[in-house]
């Protein structure tokens, strides 16, 4: 959309950060490539190239919480980034994203808000956006959808006086199968979308069954130390970590890193990919009400 | 002692209404004799086995449910950090109306002794406590002041007295809080009624830590400030909802001029204060000694006298 309409005529630049690039060296060498700028030594090698061009251009950084470490040393990296675009917002029209709860925390140690005239949070969606989103996607396909009814709903009373009209029974199952949908994800549509694709019980004869889920019950899991809960905050902070980087940020050594870590992922709270670990979408609300019941995530 | 001798002239009067009552049961005619017999229960119907045995299971009952009903309030109470401190706060005041409605049902209900003998009792009673429990009373009376005026509640941290320490009880005669080395410590309610008290957290999870680093009097106070203000923000026990401060003072120790250095951070959790502490002096020092701005002696300046 910002390319077909608002930005026509104005040159977009994409800069994805995949991983965490919080030394200053590494946001150089990536903006570096991204603009296309050679013997990038200093963010003023940067700033004179962009305030250099001829025509105005568009630059859209996505993941702006992969540029910091929460550690004393973990901002230089950011503290480039400010510089550079308060010192060529005369060319360049900056555009980011970043997780929610990093943003919070930039903007609380950082005044990162004060460097953008807009900002939008879209991962707040209400109840009836979140229907919406998954049913539009669904209209798309041929498929009918069945919902089906679990032990507690069979059993009260609203169910059984619909259990004459098939049509008005289907219509309650669905009204309560997004309550429960967005009661879980809090407005997330990736994770809404998620939970809908694993509810899906069968497809057969044009029609799709849908079941109703049950929430991970995370307590029972016994992360309730406090070692642990600090690992899970540091990593809802940052997105993604590695081995290396929880320890900068908690301070502890490679084996107790290592050991955290691999323990959360054998109990399917966390997921490891080349990036690193990063939580479990299924269980991400879940963590985070239990972290914010504990005043971590504030 | 008011309540006491209030309670004797109830007695004296009570009596002299009976014996005039008496009197005038004498003067008048026989024909018409008004039964004005006091209620004289004998002691064994008074407190007859019976009663005496009711009145023991309906005080082991209460004491029992007292101990059910404060453990079931502590277990919720530590899975739910963001209402702990309310939950404890109630415990103290179940524990009084609990007790009361169980003395009510023993002396109202069992014993149900006529109300001459209640006075009668009680103002011998309030005699003889009142003069040799002086001091009780005092904490007792300074146990409802607290609960009333509340200068803090179960779970905040308070300095009183010299010590300093999470309040874990507040009884009718005292009020208990553990220091941070983990001795309970046990002081009456008149104490803390009479002297100041000084409330770090007022009923909430967070409260302020100062962590406090002395350095040269030539280091470069921006580097070190911007270090110690990185190490508080980066610790994990830190609650970012309410500023970090970092303040500089000049000293002179010894006649050296020293910096003084306070880092002035919230704590997310109580508990967590001195593991705060703790870490922001940490983290500090460590950062400091790798980039070889602290030296191994402070000194540098002497100050001529």
């Amino acid at each position: 959309m910002l390319t077909n309409e608002i930005f026509k005529e104005q040159k977009i630049i994409n800069i994805e950060i995949k991983q965490s690039t919080w030394k200053i060296e590494q946001i150089l060498s990536l903006f570096g490539s991204a603009f296309d700028i050679k013997d990038v030594n200093r963010p003023e090698h940067i700033l004179n190239a962009l305030n250099a061009l001829e025509e105005r251009i568009v630059v859209n950084l996505e993941g702006l919480q992969k540029l910091y470490l929460r550690n004393i040393n973990g901002f230089d990296a950011l503290d480039a980034l400010w510089l550079i675009i308060s010192e060529t917002k005369g060319k360049v029209f900056w555009i980011t994203t970043c997780s929610r709860y990093a943003w919070e925390f930039l903007n609380k140690v950082e005044g990162v808000e004060t460097h953008f005239t807009h900002v939008f949070f879209t991962d707040a969606l209400s109840d009836g956006h979140i229907q919406s989103v998954i049913m539009n996607r669904h209209q798309k396909s041929v498929y009918r959808l069945n919902f089906e009814a679990d032990e507690s709903t069979r059993k009260s009373r609203n169910y059984k006086k619909r259990l004459n009209d098939p049509k008005a029974v289907q219509e309650y199952l669905k009204e309560i199968y997004f309550e429960r949908l967005a009661d879980i994800t809090e407005g997330n549509t990736s994770v809404a979308t998620i939970l809908w694709l694993r509810s899906i019980k069968k497809v057969e004869r044009r029609t799709i069954t849908i079941s109703p889920f049950q929430p991970v019950n995370i307590e029972t899991l016994e992360i309730l130390k406090s070692e642990t809960l600090f690992t899970l905050a540091a990593i809802v902070l940052h997105d993604t970590l590695k081995v290396a980087e929880l320890c900068r940020v908690l301070n502890l050594t490679l084996a107790q890193s290592r050991v955290l870590l691999t323990r959360l992922k054998s109990r399917g709270v966390l997921i490891e990919e080349e990036s690193g670990y990063y939580l479990n979408q299924l269980v991400y609300r879940q963590v985070l009400r239990l972290l914010k019941r504990r005043n971590i995530i504030h | 002692m008011f309540l006491v001798f209030s309670l004797s002239s109830f007695a004296l009067s009570a009596q002299d209404s009976l014996s005039t009552a008496h009197a005038d049961s004498a003067v008048t005619d026989s024909s018409n004799v008004i039964n004005l017999k006091p209620k004289i229960v004998p002691f064994e119907e008074l407190f007859s086995t019976g009663k005496i045995i009711s009145s023991f299971i309906v005080l082991i009952f209460a004491f029992l449910l007292n101990r059910f009903i404060t453990f079931l309030l502590g277990k919720l109470a530590e899975n739910q950090a963001s209402y702990r401190l309310l939950i404890k706060r109630l415990i103290p005041f179940l524990n009084v109306i609990l007790w009361s409605v169980a003395l009510f049902i023993v002396i109202g209900g069992i014993i149900n002794p006529p109300v001459e003998t209640i006075l009668t009792v009680g103002a011998s009673i309030g005699i003889a406590v009142g003069f040799a429990a002086q001091d009780i009373l005092k904490n007792i009376f300074g146990g409802f002041i607290i609960i009333l005026d509340s200068p803090f509640q179960v779970g905040d941290k308070i300095e009183i007295d010299g010590y300093y320490g999470e309040v874990t009880g507040i009884g009718l005669r005292s009020t208990r809080i553990v220091t941070p080395d983990d001795s309970l410590v046990t002081i009456p309610n008149a104490d803390i009624v009479n002297n100041s008290v000084s409330n770090s957290n007022t009923g909430a999870l967070d409260c302020q830590v100062v962590a406090s680093i002395y350095l040269p009097a030539d280091t470069n106070i921006d580097t070190v400030k911007e270090v110690a203000y990185k190490a508080a923000i980066t610790s994990r026990y830190v609650y970012l909802n309410k500023p970090v401060v970092v303040i500089t003072e000049n000293q002179v120790i010894d006649k050296n001029y020293i910096i003084h250095l306070k880092v002035k951070a919230y704590v997310l959790d109580i508990r967590y204060e001195f593991l705060l502490k703790g870490e922001i002096t940490e983290l500090i020092l460590t950062e400091l000694n790798r980039r070889q701005l602290l030296p191994s002696s402070v000194p540098i300046k002497q100050v001529e006298v």
